[in-house]
């Protein structure tokens, strides 16, 4: 079956075309679902496709824009979400069978968001179950399949996210981060995606993994696409105490002021260790393109790196544990054996070392905040390495994904993840931007700067169905 | 530290798969490694983050 190719390649782009009415909502949306048909059997990244209700949100979007009712630059969008956010009426699995029949009596605040904002729904996107993985290799729904190589991971655990967005089935989605899992399949898939600062976007109503490290972001092809839909999404809810009453800032409006004179931090330990080759070059090279357009470039230490990634570790862990108690307890076999075990495995930790590893997490902010007086970006490699084989051992191919992003969950600061190349084999790669707190607009700048620069994340996946490159 | 990982799963009430018990013997190993790790930072008098919101003025 052949796919037929979208008629635009960034969200950007859809929704100037759609307000100027060059493009109707109904036409991109069919093409986003005539895309999802052809290439779901071999990618897997949708858990439920809700085709019936997009055609008639896309409907509606279409009556509202012929009216000259344009809500913003969402309206009219095919955008999807993860499976780990309650939809109103239509289920929300996690991706586990635990929750297989579950069905939601409301939105998620984001997904009402998005609503609100005249995104076009198209269904719920497959991920690791309970989002407790990075590689989507799903026992209950199947693997996650990376478009660039069918054959490998797309990363996770918002990997439906990655996939979908890359392969064009949708023109944004949302996942959440909590150890790297919106940032580790934009990088294995070739898209961006943005993690913004603890507190910045609200989690009501999506299924927790740790609460105190949990965070929502858009998944795109670009960093533009990343602001608007951040735009649409960030801000205080009165359903969600940790959701910040913080400004959010026009993040568009400020996009195109580049990267001149900015200092872009790049760690000396940890972060390039074990980092493949091929990796580590594409990263140098993409902070040479930095440099060239006006950034200082210096290198920084980070105090406490040796412990940092075993603290998140340790909080993700208990804090999973402690919402998945009742159920483990219960029904330990609807598990899938990876997930059973990191569970159990939380249950070894004794309550001081939690403890500790909050400590340490106070500890490590403080002392980076000193840092942030000399630099206003830091860079590394998002993965130490490329999107690895499907089969494989689990565990070791999780901790390995998460060690250069983790560190930024546990600091609480915004970090996107963005294309900077391709390994020798023609998967993507990707550099790691992490910001101030709060100041995600800075990092969507650098890395919207980069993006002008360069084309790695305007390149197709080389999915053989398709008609012609998209 | 308990050698037994199932007696520590007993105590909140959880039931070892026995296909579970040969890899989460091995997890001993780390659970170990990550206390020591964590106590090898001089974190000082330093204690977790609280913060609490002052409630808003009515009026």
């Amino acid at each position: 079956m052949s796919v037929p190719a979208l008629p635009v390649r960034t969200l950007a782009e859809a929704s100037q075309l759609l307000a100027r009415r060059e493009l109707s909502p109904l036409e991109l949306t069919e093409s986003c679902l005539r895309r999802i048909e052809a290439l779901e059997p071999h990618l897997n990244a949708f858990i439920t496709v809700t085709a019936e209700e997009a055609l008639a949100a896309a409907r509606k979007a279409q009556e509202e824009l012929a009216r000259g009712q344009r809500r913003g630059p969402l309206h009219g969008i095919p955008v999807a979400v993860k499976d780990l956010f309650w939809t109103a009426g239509v289920r929300t699995t996690a991706g586990s069978k635990v929750l297989a029949g579950s069905v939601p009596q409301e939105d998620a605040t984001v997904v009402a968001r998005l609503r609100r904002a005249g995104a076009v729904l198209l269904g719920k996107l497959n991920l690791h179950e309970f989002a407790f993985g990075a590689t989507s290799v799903n026992p209950h729904y199947g693997p996650v399949r990376n478009p660039w190589d069918m054959g490998r991971i797309a990363g996770g655990s918002s990997g439906g996210s990655g996939a979908a967005v890359a392969a064009g089935e949708c023109l944004a989605a949302l996942g959440t981060d909590t150890g790297g899992s919106i940032r580790i399949p934009s990088a294995l898939c070739g898209i961006t995606g943005l993690k913004p600062t603890f507190g910045r976007v609200s989690t009501y109503g999506v299924i927790p993994l740790a609460w105190s490290l949990d965070c929502v972001g858009p998944m795109c092809r670009t960093a533009e696409d990343c602001a608007l839909v951040l735009a649409a999404i960030a801000g205080p809810d009165a359903h969600d105490r940790s959701a910040a009453r913080v400004p959010v800032p026009d993040y568009a409006a400020h996009l195109g002021e580049g990267v001149k004179g900015l200092r872009i931090g790049v760690p000396r330990e940890h972060f390039f260790q074990g980092v493949a080759g091929e990796v580590e070059a594409a990263v140098r090279r993409a902070l040479e393109v930095l440099s060239e357009l006006g950034a200082q470039v210096l290198e920084v230490s980070l105090p406490h790196m040796a412990v940092v990634p075993q603290a998140a570790g340790t909080i993700t862990l208990v804090e999973a544990l402690a919402y998945h108690l009742p159920w483990l307890r219960e029904r330990p076999q609807d598990y899938g054996q990876d997930v059973r075990l990191r569970l159990e495995m939380a249950a070894l930790y004794p309550a001081v070392a939690y403890v500790q590893a909050q400590r340490v997490r106070t500890a490590t902010v403080e002392a980076w905040r000193d840092l942030w007086q000399e630099i206003d970006l830091l860079a590394t490699p998002t993965t130490p390495v490329v999107a690895p084989p499907l089969e494989g051992a689990e565990l070791p191919a999780t901790l390995a994904l998460i060690r250069n992003t983790n560190p930024f969950n546990l600091s609480g600061q915004p970090a996107i993840s963005l294309p900077c190349g391709f390994d020798g084999s023609g998967l993507p790669i990707g550099l790691q931007l992490v910001g101030r707190w709060w100041d995600e607009g800075t990092v969507l700048r650098v890395a919207h700067a980069y993006q002008r620069a360069t084309d790695w994340h305007l390149r197709w996946p080389p999915l053989p169905w398709d008609e012609e490159g998209t | 530290m308990q050698d037994d990982p199932g007696v520590l799963l007993s105590r909140l009430g959880l039931r070892l798969p026995p296909e579970d018990e040969a890899p989460l013997q091995a997890y001993m190993v780390l659970v170990v490694q990550a206390l020591d790790s964590l106590y090898s930072v001089p974190v000082g008098e330093t204690g977790p983050a609280v913060t609490f919101e002052a409630p808003a003025a009515e009026g």
